[in-house]
């Protein structure tokens, strides 16, 4: 098995945090553990970036973790809703 | 992220009394309540001047509706805030709002048609929604159920945002 590359050495894959796999199964503890060496982890590496943001949006919808919108209720007359207006645009770029 | 912005027509009479009724203890913290915003607006450079009357915001707040669905939520809304707090606008003016949306590139004309009949239906909806969410003042923020009330509460929704992963 190679090495696993510098730039991701250390780095557990998606699946691992996750327990499960790209098709949206569960993860066995062996297989979760067999995953965790370095040749596999190599091999995850390479894995469609595509396939990784499915299986994560899978995993945070089956978690009740799916982005939800804030709402927020403001009125031009309140100074303190005027006070909020250029923190709430921030928490829009600064959360996902 | 993405806040879903909804307008609130606080009834002021209502929560802090009205001009002629108000009782002490109520000038009292309407009094501090200004201060304290002065405050907070002199640290970020924004000025905010005590209104002369009590305002009916409902014309702005459809005009956001209005310009948010030409794709112009942002340039509407930094205008009328900054507008109403230095005394340049006059909210209750549809006028005043037809101006601030043709200057950013809304037709007006069709504005006027949308503030006397889709946008007060909106409008009213939208209170409706910040009664079943139990809202008393602004700004007030919700996320999976949970109200954050001011802005000084920002930092304990960005506590909130964080454990839910939601952190970029």
């Amino acid at each position: 098995m190679g090495q696993r590359p510098a730039d991701v050495r250390g780095r557990s894959t998606d699946a691992e945090l996750t327990g499960w796999d790209a098709s949206g199964y569960q993860l066995s503890r062996a297989r979760r553990h067999h995953q965790a060496t370095d040749g596999d982890a190599a091999r995850s590496d390479i894995r469609d970036a595509a396939k990784r943001r499915s299986l994560l949006a899978h995993v945070k919808k089956e978690s009740g973790m799916e982005t939800k919108p804030i709402k927020l209720y403001f009125d031009y007359k309140s100074p303190f809703a005027y006070l909020a207006k250029d923190e709430a645009y921030q928490l829009e770029e600064d959360y996902q | 992220m993405q806040i879903e912005w909804l307008p609130h027509v606080v009834n002021i009479p209502e929560v802090y009394g009205d001009l002629q009724t108000r009782d002490q203890q109520q000038w009292r913290k309407i009094r501090y309540s200004y201060m304290d915003a002065r405050r907070w607006a002199n640290k970020r450079g924004l000025v905010v001047r005590g209104p002369q009357k009590i305002f009916d915001s409902s014309i702005a707040a459809i005009g956001m509706l209005y310009a948010r669905k030409q794709g112009q939520f942002r340039a509407y809304h930094d205008r009328v805030f900054e507008r109403f707090w230095k005394r340049e606008l006059d909210i209750e003016n549809t006028q005043g709002i037809a101006a601030v949306l043709a200057e950013i590139g809304v037709d007006p004309e069709e504005f006027f048609a949308y503030l006397e009949g889709e946008g007060r239906t909106e409008l009213a909806a939208i209170q409706q929604r910040a009664d079943a969410d139990e809202v008393f003042g602004v700004p007030i923020f919700i996320v999976e159920g949970e109200m954050f009330w001011g802005h000084d509460r920002i930092p304990l929704l960005k506590e909130k945002l964080a454990a839910m992963g939601l952190k970029k």
